[in-house]
């Protein structure tokens, strides 16, 4: 310990860690919101992008998350497609679940 | 939905613990990163003399999704007051995002239904992580009862509920295909953001359709959430 600086040992302390990775977290959540709050009307480019995000980003993450997946879950996400039009949200979540723990118990998963 | 987080949550504290972390810091991390991907690649980098450049940078790099979250759900809730707005940011995660989104395409976002969609996910993750850290070993193979399914599968239908906003089939078609090639290049996790960002500047290029269809394609939308949530 006497050969290191304080601010190495602070620096290197878990809370220190913890606490700057929370901070950077919030300002990815806070950020966007404050970047937007500059613009009095909104562009009719940049309205069109913020309508695709919800999407877009759930999409970047459901896509590669369902690829290293295996046929039980792809067989499941179609089904899953296909009641979207016409059950509700609980639905198209917990049936393909069920599916899902189903052909794994087959072995199929 | 609640709870769909919370087999995350004590895997999570599992994982710290065997990391060496204490459960206080287990405990602070899920109350203050509040964030279950980044969580689960900073206690992947927990090793003492902790790099912090590396974890921070790394913490940073998986919630950068959440600028545009932030910028996306600010335009429902320009009415809140700022310390309203602050409080929310703090609690905008996926799930939060996804409902949040939903909510707004048939009716206005209030500070009620925000705060109680945020507390219950939160008091949750807190408590998930919690147990955890104490009976790890008890969480072990969640697959059998397909925990890890639920969430892609959540996100997958919030998806499909957005299907009558413009410009949506071409947008989830170029973020999905977008996300892997990233995935397969640059490398995680920069492909969510990085796939989420091609799809939602070709929806910037191809700018928005009359507003009348948008109007008309709304109300669809509305018929259709009203009994989603």
């Amino acid at each position: 310990m006497p050969t290191e600086t304080l601010f190495e040992t602070l620096w290197r302390d878990p809370l220190t860690v913890i606490l700057l990775a929370a901070a950077l977290t919030y300002a990815t959540r806070a950020g966007g919101a404050i970047v937007l709050s500059r613009f009095a009307s909104l562009p009719r480019r940049l309205e069109a992008a913020l309508d695709a995000i919800p999407a877009a980003v759930l999409t970047a993450i459901v896509v590669p998350a369902l690829a290293v997946m295996g046929p039980a879950e792809w067989l499941a996400a179609a089904v899953a497609v296909m009641l979207s039009y016409r059950f509700s949200l609980v639905v198209v979540v917990f049936a393909p679940t069920l599916l899902v723990v189903l052909l794994r118990y087959l072995g199929l998963g | 939905m609640l709870f769909a987080g919370a087999p995350f949550g004590a895997l999570f504290g599992a994982i710290a613990i065997e990391q060496g972390m204490t459960q206080g810091q287990a405990l602070l991390m899920s109350a203050t990163i509040y964030a279950g991907a980044s969580q689960f690649v900073a206690i992947g980098l927990w090793d003492i003399p902790l790099p912090t450049l590396t974890i921070i940078l790394s913490v940073f790099a998986v919630n950068f999704r959440h600028l545009l979250y932030s910028a996306s759900i600010a335009r429902h809730i320009g009415h809140f007051s700022p310390g309203g707005k602050a409080v929310i940011f703090m609690f905008l995660t996926d799930p939060h995002f996804g409902a949040c989104e939903n909510r707004a395409q048939h009716a206005p976002l209030t500070l009620a239904y925000n705060l109680g969609l945020a507390v219950p996910l939160y008091l949750v993750w807190i408590a998930a992580t919690w147990v955890g850290t104490v009976f790890g070993s008890l969480v072990e193979n969640p697959e059998r009862l397909g925990v890890d399914a639920i969430l892609p599968f959540y996100f997958l239908g919030l998806v499909l509920a957005f299907r009558h906003r413009a410009n949506w089939f071409p947008v989830v078609v170029i973020s999905g295909v977008g996300a892997l090639a990233v995935q397969a290049t640059i490398g995680e996790p920069w492909h969510i953001a990085g796939g989420a960002l091609i799809g939602v500047l070709f929806a910037a290029i191809r700018g928005k359709p009359p507003s009348g269809a948008d109007q008309q394609s709304r109300q669809d939308a509305s018929a259709e959430a009203s009994h989603a949530d």
